[in-house]
């Protein structure tokens, strides 16, 4: 990532990275972001949704906001915020409207559908909320969220609980068997020590 | 992104490995439309490696499929989809219009 001009931070809860908007920093930014997820608690189902997300955001920034020339940086900055994990990307770039963009065509005929609008149709169905904000001296700004990552945390935690305590209760049960065996087994053998006894007493 | 081409007797196989990104969606376009360049319009696309697809490469497909099935002449078809590639097609509205094979054999055995 260094080759890369990459700028990487991490706090405990916190994960932030700066790239040179380029399309070949697509791979290391999903990288960034999915192993992010990944800290914060989400399982691989939303950390792909989140990596997919930021991809389309990022390719959308990197295509249209600096116009597919390396203009400037894209700033990732992820965060677990309670029960949510947040990615903020931030750009310098030209800002667009998003509600300009129309919405695609999924259920027409694919030979007459219009192609474009997918990326964003992508971050929206994948993310619970999405902000978009516009400034020219402070530059753009996209906030998405994915929700559930402390529910998500809790219920591994309980699942792992639950294990534990179930192979307690099986590792007790089988050291209570071993023992009931071996005091039957040694029962037995003072069985027959006795008579033995008993019998070279005869 | 790894892509292989393999010309069999009746379709050619395509076999795509790696990320699908905004980065590599027009070598895979490329790729793709060197075979229809040639006139060959029945083709595989083994996605069984593809461990990302997105909408850029999403576009590489779509228009592969329009000039394809263009005047009846052949088809692109995938196989061997992961779940979550699988996820990306149906988010997309795709999986009604593209023909999907479990495996690369019956996609290959459909032409």
């Amino acid at each position: 990532m260094t080759q890369r001009r990459a700028e990487q931070k991490k706090d405990d809860e916190e994960w932030d990275l700066a790239m040179e908007g380029r399309l070949n920093n697509l791979a290391p930014i999903s990288d960034f972001v999915t192993a992010a997820a990944h800290e914060a608690g989400l399982d691989d189902q939303a950390a792909f949704a989140v990596q997919m997300a930021t991809d389309e955001a990022c390719c959308n920034i990197i295509e249209h906001a600096y116009d597919g020339i390396e203009k400037g940086k894209i700033q990732i900055r992820c965060r677990l915020d309670g029960d949510d994990f947040v990615v903020k990307l931030k750009d310098f770039g030209r800002p667009f409207n998003p509600d300009e963009v129309p919405l695609p065509d999924l259920v027409g005929d694919l030979s007459k559908r219009r192609i474009g609008g997918l990326g964003l149709h992508f971050i929206r169905r994948l993310m619970v909320e999405v902000y978009f904000s516009f400034d020219e001296t402070e530059g753009n700004e996209l906030t998405m969220i994915k929700r559930g990552v402390a529910h998500k945390v809790e219920e591994a935690k309980k699942q792992a609980t639950e294990e534990v305590d179930a192979a307690q209760k099986q590792a007790a049960a089988r050291i209570e068997d071993a023992l009931q065996r071996a005091a039957r087994k040694i029962g037995r053998a003072r069985k027959r020590a006795a008579n033995k006894r008993s019998h070279s007493l005869k | 992104m790894e892509i292989t081409i393999a010309q069999l007797k009746r379709c050619d196989l395509v076999t795509v490995v790696g990320r699908v990104d905004g980065n590599t969606a027009p070598d895979l376009e490329r790729a793709l439309r060197s075979i229809t360049d040639d006139g060959r319009f029945h083709i595989v696309l083994d996605l069984g490696g593809t461990e990302f697809l997105s909408s850029a490469g999403l576009r590489a497909l779509i228009s592969t499929w329009k000039t394809a099935r263009r005047l009846n002449r052949g088809d692109i078809v995938l196989a061997n989809l992961s779940p979550k590639v699988d996820a990306v097609l149906d988010l997309a509205g795709l999986k009604s219009q593209f023909r999907i094979f479990p495996t690369t054999a019956e996609a290959v055995g459909s032409f």
